[in-house]
């Protein structure tokens, strides 16, 4: 049986320009992205790096089963974010839809009250805020769908790193697929023994996980030692002056550009509101607007 | 001067009760294909690792007298420079591998030397054509390759480095048939093309009389004997009073009473040559008792649309012992685990004790069928031997008492009484595959499936382990196993079910399937030495299953005095 075992995976088809582009340059623009959201919180803002995001995923032609678990992630997310923020915030605007006095716990000493306050802003409030998770989440699947691990670990060595990091990279990578082999290996060897994992009262879910992280860790440990003699058997030190890197992974002219296009996006995300008072995203407020009128 | 020199060399881990080697002393020349035999614990891999000079640097230990490796001490010389002369492949091919494909798995000893980007390319291809590996394999993950294509890089990572001596630290035990054949057939390619210097840790007495000029026997830490392979592979009886098994033909010339008994097939049959075979004594016949299994038009497709069983038509009979052979990937385990519940039929049905398992909980299934996995590890999940055994009988709600009885019980049955509060974490590999098939019994199920009972063990523990499925047979058990090994099949089974594809492609005796040179072929399962040889002594006869069963065939008075100069003794569990 196949299992999805790594972590990154790179679906898209090997002719697109992300499979092309440097890895840095994808960290790159997952951190500019990631910054310029946390940075930039009004609509308007949110709006254009959304816009960004769906651009890069669409150009990266990722396949929509690739991202299709980042986006049932993100609709639970958004759900359980925009229901909280509706009924735990109180911001009033100009239309108040609902408000409610709920008197939780009454005592001596005074009492807890929860108070429910829907008006037009904060509906907009959590719409603005499930806009950013958008923006995080998609920013992140483009990585991820589009990088594969070999491409990171290529990524960390042209930084020329110590050897140590990029080996405990790759080896953390190769630990992951071995451990979700061994998961199912256990979990399947629990349910011969007559455990049904996973089901029935909450006490013996835990009991059984608690089983089933025995030989996990075992698995761990053994398999540690195994792999530690085996790289010490080959010769591979970790400190070593000149060694070469096989792999020459240059930065292209598309690198450097959308390097340079996404280090102007954050420069004028932090700047444009110091020097103008407005965000970056008023020139789209003002588009809108005018549309609208 | 010789290539490698060992000297009366010592080593005791620290906190061990007994030193792993003591006063060992050999040499190898250069060019020269040396095997280490002996028994697990005997000091096999420690050598190894000293080889390297991983022991002293990797273990923490005393060591005494010297390990001299082109005249360089290994204990006191820079330890990269050893690592780059002696190159090492270990059991395990999934834990050998760091990088993510082929090519950068085989490159990155070479970038680590300071090569040169071009010449490390060069270096690559030539390595992966040395294991007989197409180009196109370079961009793939080496963990989607098989056990054999796996061994066959691990050793490409290696000869890129060029090391002038190969150890090779049991690299087959793990693989199937197939896989075990690529790798010899690289290890014979080396020895012939570049005259390589090789010492190869193995329990296969058959391939190590093929390939090895020389043996090594260990036991106990200590040379037990050493000489040219055939004189020592010859030695039948002092081989099994050290738990090493002969090559068969050698077994037999023992029985037969030859002078000099070899492990060279060819000569035995030349030796044996006119010789008239006995027709074989009439075959046990299948039990005449109900169905315990029922399968119908069994078909399985995984979630990513692998078709792993296609049709498969099956009734197995309460006290049957029956064999699923076949290479990996041909359904054996997915038969097997809907046998369990484990997996449910993509089409088709299984029927088990007259339940359909699809429609019963696999715990359920549980109470019927005992399941034991290839790797003890994955199984268990307790803390003390004693509590692992009654995990089984406490999730299927039985009273405390009656889990007590039967936990003592099945002590006594798999021999682990004296570990019962041990962790069995700390048990050895064939005591923990035991405690496996034990947490199994507890259950007391009708049929037991055991998926590879002895892979990786030596010849004694797959005895021990063997033995105890037997017993749980004559007890009244159907018991299922899935395994590669031929000989164990010939000697313990009643019936083989032949795999290839996801279908049944032959279901009968072990003499019937060994005799079907198409069945086999398409399998590729190779029968045990003796049932070969028989056949080329007389192929219209069926072929013999056992060394004891060949030589009365041939007329030879076999009695028990014999028969205890070829019965492996175990060194206690």
């Amino acid at each position: 049986m196949t299992l999805e075992k790594s972590l990154f995976r790179a679906y898209v088809p090997p002719d697109a320009f992300v499979r092309r582009m440097h890895p840095l340059t994808k960290i790159a623009i997952v951190v500019v992205l990631n910054l310029v959201t946390l940075w930039a919180t009004d609509p308007y803002s949110t709006a254009l790096f959304l816009a960004i995001c769906v651009a890069l995923v669409l150009l990266s032609r990722s396949p929509l089963s690739a991202i299709r678990g980042f986006l049932l992630t993100l609709l639970g997310l958004m759900q359980l974010l925009t229901a909280a923020y509706i009924l735990l915030s109180v911001k009033p605007g100009t239309v108040t839809y609902l408000e409610r006095r709920l008197v939780l716990l009454s005592s001596s000493g005074g009492e807890l009250v929860w108070h429910i306050l829907i008006s037009d802003r904060t509906i907009a409030d959590a719409l603005a805020l499930d806009m950013r998770l958008v923006v995080l989440i998609l920013a992140m699947a483009f990585f991820m769908v589009t990088t594969n691990d070999r491409d990171i670990v290529y990524g960390l060595r042209k930084l020329r790193l110590p050897l140590a990091v990029s080996l405990i990279v790759a080896l953390i990578f190769r630990a992951i697929s071995i451990s979700v082999d061994d998961f199912y290996a256990v979990r399947e060897a629990m349910r011969a023994k007559g455990a049904d994992v996973g089901t029935g009262p909450i006490w013996r879910r835990v009991r059984d996980y608690v089983y089933l992280m025995v030989p996990l860790f075992v698995l761990v440990v053994r398999r540690s030692e195994e792999v530690s003699l085996a790289i010490e058997a080959r010769g591979i030190p970790i400190r070593r002056p000149g060694r070469t890197v096989y792999h020459s992974l240059p930065f292209h002219r598309e690198d450097w550009l959308l390097l340079a296009a996404f280090g102007a996006l954050l420069v004028a995300t932090l700047l444009i509101p110091r020097l103008t008072g407005a965000s970056i995203g008023a020139p789209l407020r003002w588009l809108v607007e005018s549309l609208w009128r | 001067m010789s290539l490698i020199r060992v000297e009366s060399l010592a080593w005791h881990y620290e906190g061990a009760a007994e030193p792993a080697l003591r006063g060992v002393s050999f040499e190898v020349e250069r060019g020269e294909f040396v095997a280490v035999m002996g028994r697990t614990g005997a000091g096999k891999s420690t050598l190894c690792r000293c080889l390297n000079a991983l022991i002293p640097r990797h273990s923490r230990g005393t060591m005494e007298g010297r390990v001299l490796v082109a005249g360089l001490d290994t204990a006191r010389s820079d330890f990269y420079e050893i690592a780059g002369r002696v190159g090492m492949v270990f059991q395990d091919p999934e834990t050998q591998f760091i990088m993510m494909t082929v090519e950068d798995e085989i490159a990155l000893g070479l970038e680590n030397r300071g090569v040169e980007p071009q010449a490390i390319r060069a270096a690559v291809e030539r390595a992966l054509a040395a294991v007989g590996l197409p180009q196109s394999y370079l961009g793939k993950p080496p963990t989607e390759l098989s056990g054999g294509q796996k061994q066959r890089v691990a050793i490409a990572a290696m000869l890129a480095l060029e090391p002038e001596i190969l150890v090779l630290d049991e690299p087959t035990s793990d693989l199937d048939p197939a896989g075990k054949a690529e790798v010899f057939a690289i290890l014979e390619r080396l020895k012939a093309e570049r005259a390589a210097t090789v010492i190869l840790v193995s329990h296969d007495s058959e391939q190590v009389a093929r390939y090895a000029d020389r043996v090594l026997v260990l036991d106990q830490g200590r040379v037990a004997l050493a000489g040219p392979t055939a004189e020592v592979l010859g030695r039948v009886r002092e081989l099994a009073a050290l738990g090493i098994a002969a090559p068969q033909v050698a077994q037999l010339g023992f029985l037969l009473g030859w002078p000099r008994p070899a492990g060279d097939p060819r000569a035995a049959l030349q030796r044996l040559h006119g010789a008239r075979l006995a027709p074989p004594a009439a075959p046990l016949a299948r039990p005449e008792s109900e169905p315990a299994v029922k399968v119908q038009g069994l078909e399985h497709a995984y979630p990513d649309g692998t078709l792993a069983l296609r049709g498969v038509d099956l009734e197995l009979r309460r006290g049957e012992y029956v064999a699923i052979v076949g290479s990996n990937g041909s359904g054996k385990t997915t038969l097997a685990k809907h046998l369990n519940g484990l997996l449910r039929p993509t089409r088709g049905s299984v029927w088990v004790a007259g339940v359909e398992a699809a429609r019963v909980r696999p715990s359920e299934l549980a109470r019927r069928v005992g399941y034991c996995f290839q790797n003890p590890d994955h199984q268990l999940f307790c803390q003390t031997v004693e509590e692992e055994l009654a995990f089984g009988p406490r999730h299927l709600g039985l009273s405390e008492a009656e889990v007590r009885a039967r936990v003592e019980r099945v002590l006594e049955t798999v021999g682990l009484a004296p570990w019962r509060n041990e962790h069995p974490f700390f048990l050895g590999k064939g005591q923990r595959q035991r405690l496996a098939v034990g947490a199994a019994l507890t259950i007391e199920p009708e049929i037991i499936i055991v998926d590879e009972p002895t892979t990786g063990q030596d010849h004694a523990m797959c005895e021990e382990i063997m033995a105890l499925l037997d017993r749980l047979n004559q007890a009244g058990h159907t018991v299922v196993i899935i395994t590669h090994d031929m000989e164990l099949v010939a000697e313990h089974c009643r019936r083989v079910l032949v795999m290839a594809d996801g279908r049944i492609i032959a279901d009968g005796s072990p003499a019937q399937v060994f005799a079907d040179a198409e069945v086999t072929a398409r399998a590729r399962i190779e029968p045990p030495q003796v049932a070969r040889l028989s056949l080329a002594l007389d192929p219209a006869q069926p072929p013999a299953l056992s060394v004891p069963e060949l030589a009365r065939r041939l007329g030879a008075p076999i009695d028990e005095a014999a028969l205890q100069g070829i019965r492996l003794h175990t060194a206690g569990a």
